[in-house]
């Protein structure tokens, strides 16, 4: 009997020293210089290039799909660089756009991505019964409605001029730089030889966008492991270069863990803004890790707190200032945010070219709001609503700092959270006074979507008449410099109706190991600008 | 017994159609709507209205659960509206990775719980008892999220044993092992915190039983200690416990939702937070039906194995 | 009730009063319950600060002579916190479990007791609540009381936690229905309601007991979850289960314990008082168990 125990002793003992030591060796090697690893927080819904419905979405798109050109802001200046159009003119009327499709541009399965791709993408997306979010980045093309539709007999704006060269005509002259970017670097074309037959109603439950294995970017789809990551190999006939990384996976990983997989190096690239970034509770532990680079660069998003424009007592605009003067914004960039962000009144990002210098947040002044409040019949009674949508916690965090401001100003506030879609709904339906919402756009400073009256995201319902007249003209001007005038403008009057309160322009809190070379954000933020130009050494 | 069974059949078909009636009107009175939550500065409002009809959105409650229902009479639960794969598809491939996780979890729990139940309740208020009620509140109090976060800190981040999540090493074959290695973190975590309620499930049951007139006779009659234990008491004060093991049928397949998400588990608990933060309704009623279905064989089961093990229950 | 003999009832109260306090565990959880309740409410006493007002010098400050345990993660007190949590930690666990085993207990015992069709009924019933996913339930609360409150978060629990009391009560009532003293009890004309409440429901209450002890301190824990999933008790009222979830980054699991040992600790004793108090109980409620 004792001699058993002791042996059954020893066995286990044996089981668990292997079963310890065993793992130990699995993990820890040097990671190859051919594979690299990406991640963000949440699954993509599918790879459906003129449909997946979030950055997540695009981020990995953008791998295997792309458009006629990348763009980039770089010194504050909007740069475009080839993607699947090797050269672009733009004609003398800012309304003919040419573009020559690079001669060794082709689909992964060898066919050349030819004007027809382009055009059956064009025709694809303003068909009004495929199910897409791209309609408004090709609104302006002529012989389409306002909201990117083609109505019946309709001739679209396109001419094949040559098998891989097309030209492109708005219905209007508009700014090229705009164009450019909605058109040229946001639309993602489909190739026609595999989807050209599906009914276009049809399209969007394609088996093709969960498996598309027929791309024309610098890599290729092998799989999704549902949940867990994608993976893709290299296209090695990429037209600008084969990639040098091999392999890439953009795996899913928790806010939470995401740390613990940069500090295991098991992680390579944090996706970007709004996707994938660091904690802010993890940031100065990442920027101390000897084999990371902790990158944190502004970002083309804010966080916002609007007003309902339905409520009398919220259409005042002393009221309105008054409620800027109570938050204490700067110390939600300071405490919240670490540092790690910036002040601004309104909509345009201080890191894009249109950006106003010259308006300045209303400072923090609580006496000053208070003030205002009386001066404006303000009842100290009221019990205002804020809802507070969840999914980010530094705006959860900024509601609470929301109310006690107010509170200290005499407004008396009550939070509302919930998720997302029933805050949405909230909004929608008119039931709050202040509701907390983010927005990330373009580079383009055309926000009429938002802040004019009626505009598809103008939650608050306002109506502003002389915004609406600064911004339809924004819309209309091509000229570059005249246009940068009128947005001077718009911020002017923006800072002075306060639609909503502006709460912080975040940084990006990104991590990327030092052994990756070349790794640059793009236009909005994300880590998937020029991928095949990523370089992945030995750690 | 056989006509018990069969009347428990024909029950289930009304219920099915009853629990799939409440669960989508309870969808379609929930605020938030698939649609409406998008907000894509690409999208044009034509594109959200094409969108609205395209899923059927635009129809009234009860036309969309007609269609609904008509499609499922064919054999076809829909298309997820989120990412347009058919709803099978999107609720199969959970099934096998989402009762790894459980299952196991589900055996390590009571591999834990009935040995400890058991001793404990035959040394009552001695420091073995004291200790394992100790642990056992310290497994019930500790919400998942922190269990699962000082799991991935000690095991994956200070000691690096094993990783910190997924159910395969990136770039690998995946294979037996590598699956175990991934399993061990997520599956201990869910199993420390149900071992902690069923041990003392198991305790007061076996207390309760040791304290009755048979296990007394039984004691009388001269039997050796081990043999009341096993052969009279651990039996009768299981009766409770196969009960709960019923309970968590519904619960094994619905998975574990923070678990999973802290582990990059690709299980059904996360399908379903996914579903319902996207109002995704074809899924969640996909899950509510298959769900559904398994309680029901699953009570039907328990209430079967409730009359094997104690001869006392009699079904008219 | 006139079937219950005065004398005998009395007497079975304070015999189970007695072996109660012999139990000396549950006297000092019963004692430690106490305490937190009375913490509760007399919170605004005891709380140093406020429990939302913000600090703007310190955000997840350590502690100090001015916050004892520190600062949150907006720079609030997070002692004043901790105090004012117990009303809401507590409150939610009594309420919610007090709720469901009410309703368990009477349609566990209905069907149990008279089987047949009603079994089957209510049987069905409970397999039908307990045929949601719990996130559907939660779903449907929020789609039919409007916005997130404390009262929201009990009625989600009540109506999850209900029918597994039942299945319980009613295993127990249909296994001990056909014994010997039910028998006797009613050939000398003892009526339904007093064989339950006399007879069935007194022997099948221990697992009942260690149910609701269990689902209490569950009750806490799943207060945390609604919380975290935005349907929670509305902020800034804190409970110890959202003062937790404060606690999701690995740098503050490390390097910020204040943030997440005082609620843990809280929830952690709350537990195992009532833990303690419920196996007093069933000690005390139950006959059979003295040997």
């Amino acid at each position: 009997m004792k001699g058993l125990r002791a042996r059954l002793t020893g066995a286990i003992a044996a089981v668990l020293i292997v079963g310890l030591l065993l793992p130990a060796g699995v993990w820890g090697g040097p990671k190859s210089e051919f594979v690299a690893v990406a991640g963000m927080w949440s699954p993509p819904n599918n790879f459906n290039p003129i449909n997946t419905d979030s950055s997540y979405g695009f981020y990995c798109v953008r791998f295997m799909f792309m458009g006629m050109v990348e763009a980039r802001v770089e010194n504050n200046q909007m740069k475009f660089f080839q993607a699947l159009a090797s050269k672009w003119e733009v004609g003398a009327d800012n309304q003919t756009y040419t573009f020559t499709i690079h001669p060794r541009a082709a689909w992964h399965d060898g066919k050349p991505v030819t004007a027809e791709d382009v055009l059956f993408t064009l025709m694809t997306i303003s068909d009004p019964r495929t199910e897409t979010n791209r309609g408004a980045q090709i609104a302006s093309i002529a012989g389409l409605d306002a909201r990117g539709k083609r109505a019946a007999g309709a001739q679209l704006g396109f001419r094949i001029l040559e098998p891989k060269k097309f030209e492109i005509k708005t219905t209007t002259p508009v700014d090229p730089t705009m164009f450019l970017e909605m058109f040229g670097a946001n639309v993602y074309i489909l190739p026609k030889h595999v989807l050209g037959d599906v009914p276009p109603d049809q399209l969007a439950r394609h088996p093709f966008f969960h498996n598309p294995t027929v791309g024309n970017g610098p890599y290729k789809f092998v799989q999704y492991k549902t949940d867990q990551f994608v993976e893709f190999l290299l296209n090695e006939n990429y037209h600008l270069g084969a990639p040098n990384v091999r392999r890439v996976f953009v795996r899913i990983i928790p806010p939470a863990t995401m740390l613990a997989q940069i500090e295991r190096g098991d992680l390579d690239v944090s996706a970007g803004f709004g996707i994938g970034e660091v904690l802010i509770e993890d940031w100065d532990r990442v920027k101390g890790m000897a084999h990371v680079r902790a990158v944190s660069f502004p970002a083309p998003g804010y966080q916002y707190m609007l007003f309902n424009f339905q409520r009398p007592y919220l259409q005042d605009k002393r009221v309105r200032r008054a409620f800027a003067h109570a938050v204490n914004r700067p110390l939600m960039v300071s405490q919240l945010l670490k540092g790690e962000g910036e002040l601004a009144e309104g909509p345009i990002p201080p890191a894009n070219p249109y950006f106003n210098k010259r308006v300045r947040p209303w400072p923090f002044d609580t006496a000053r709001a208070r003030a205002l409040l009386t001066e404006a019949g303000w009842d100290f009674n009221r019990t205002v609503i804020l809802r507070v949508p969840t999914g980010n916690i530094i705006r959860e965090r900024s509601a609470d700092i929301i109310r006690e401001n107010l509170i200290a100003a005499g407004v008396r506030v009550e939070i509302q959270k919930s998720d997302f879609p029933t805050h949405i709904a909230a909004l929608r339906s008119g039931t709050y006074d202040l509701g907390l919402v983010g927005w990330a756009g373009p580079t383009d400073p055309d926000v009429s979507s938002q802040y004019r009256t009626g505009g598809q995201y103008n939650f608050s319902g306002h109506s502003i008449a002389l915004m609406d007249q600064i911004l339809d003209e924004g819309a209309k001007t091509a000229d570059p410099t005249k246009r940068r005038a009128v947005y001077d403008r718009f911020q002017e009057v923006f800072a002075d109706e306060l639609p909503m309160v502006t709460l912080y322009y975040a940084n990006a809190r990104t991590a990327v190991t030092k052994r990756m070379v070349n790794v640059l954000f793009d236009a909005s933020g994300l880590f998937d600008f020029q991928t095949y130009r990523w370089v992945a050494g030995t750690q | 017994m056989q006509r018990y069974l069969v009347r428990r059949a024909l029950v289930t078909i009304p219920i099915l159609f009853g629990i799939t009636v409440m669960s989508y009107f309870i969808m379609s009175l929930t605020p938030g709507d698939p649609v409406q939550m998008l907000i894509n500065p690409g999208m044009s409002q034509a594109d959200v209205e094409i969108k609205r009809r395209a899923l059927g959105l635009d129809r009234p409650v009860h036309v969309r659960y007609a269609k609904w229902l008509n499609e499922l009479v064919h054999g076809n639960l829909g298309y997820s509206y989120s990412t347009g794969a058919p709803v099978t598809k999107r609720v199969g491939e959970r099934v096998a990775p989402t009762l790894t996780l459980t299952v196991t979890a589900l055996v390590l729990s009571y591999m834990i719980a009935i040995p400890i139940g058991v001793v404990v309740a035959t040394r009552r208020y001695t420091w073995i008892d004291y200790a394992a009620t100790f642990l056992a509140f310290l497994g019930i109090s500790l919400p998942t999220f922190f269990l699962g976060l000082a799991g991935i800190y000690v095991f994956a981040l200070r000691l690096r044993w094993l990783p910190v999540g997924g159910t395969m090493t990136l770039g690998g074959d995946g294979g037996l092992l590598d699956l175990l290695l991934h399993l061990i973190l997520p599956a201990s975590v869910l199993a420390v915190a149900g071992a902690g309620a069923l041990t003392r499930y198991v305790r007061s049951s076996m207390l309760e039983v040791l304290g009755q007139d048979f296990v007394r006779t039984a004691r009388a009659k001269g039997l050796a200690e081990a043999t009341v234990l096993r052969r009279h008491a651990l039996r009768n004060a299981l009766i409770p416990v196969v009960t709960l093991a019923g309970l968590q049928i519904p619960a094994l397949l619905g998975g574990a939702v923070i678990t999973e998400q802290i582990f990059e588990w690709p299980g059904m608990g996360r399908l379903t937070i996914e579903a319902i933060n996207q109002r995704d309704y074809p899924v969640l009623m996909g899950i509510t039906l298959i769900t559904a279905l398994l309680v029901t064989l699953g009570n039907l089961l328990a209430d079967i194995t409730y009359s094997l093990v104690d001869p006392r229950i009699r079904y008219e | 009730m006139s079937e219950w003999a005065p004398s005998r009832t009395a007497s079975f109260w304070s015999l189970a009063f007695r072996r109660f306090m012999r139990h000396r565990l549950a006297v000092v959880g019963i004692v430690a319950l106490g305490m937190l309740a009375i913490m509760a409410l007399a919170a605004p006493l005891l709380a140093p600060h406020s429990p939302t007002t913000i600090d703007p010098t310190t955000f997840q400050g350590r502690p100090s002579s001015v916050h004892l345990l520190g600062t949150d993660s907006v720079g609030r007190d997070v002692l004043s916190r901790l105090i004012y949590a117990a009303r809401v930690s507590l409150s939610v666990g009594i309420l919610a479990v007090t709720m469901y085993v009410l309703i368990g207990t009477s349609v566990g015992a209905i069907a149990g007791y008279y089987g047949g069709t009603v079994d089957l009924v209510l049987s069905r019933i409970m397999d039908i609540m307990l045929s949601f996913p719990p996130l559907i339930i939660i779903l449907f609360a929020v789609s039919v009381f409007g916005r997130p409150s404390l009262w929201n978060v009990i009625i989600v629990l009540g109506l999850l936690g209900w029918p597994a009391v039942a299945r319980l009560v009613r295993g127990q009532v249909m296994a001990l229905r056909h014994q010997e003293f039910v028998q006797a009890a009613r050939a000398i004309g003892a009526s339904d309601p007093a064989v339950v409440m006399r007879h069935l429901l007194p022997n099948a209450m221990a697992p009942v007991l260690v149910a609701a002890t269990f689902g209490t301190a569950n009750a806490i824990l799943v207060e945390a979850a609604l919380s975290f999933l935005g349907m929670g008790v509305q902020p800034p009222t804190p409970s110890w289960g959202n003062m937790l979830t404060d606690a999701q980054s690995l740098t503050v699991l490390e390097q910020m314990p204040w943030l997440w040992v005082p609620p843990g600790f809280m929830i952690l004793i709350s537990v195992l008082t009532i833990n303690f108090v419920g196996d007093g109980l069933r000690d005390a409620l139950d006959p059979s168990l003295k040997l």
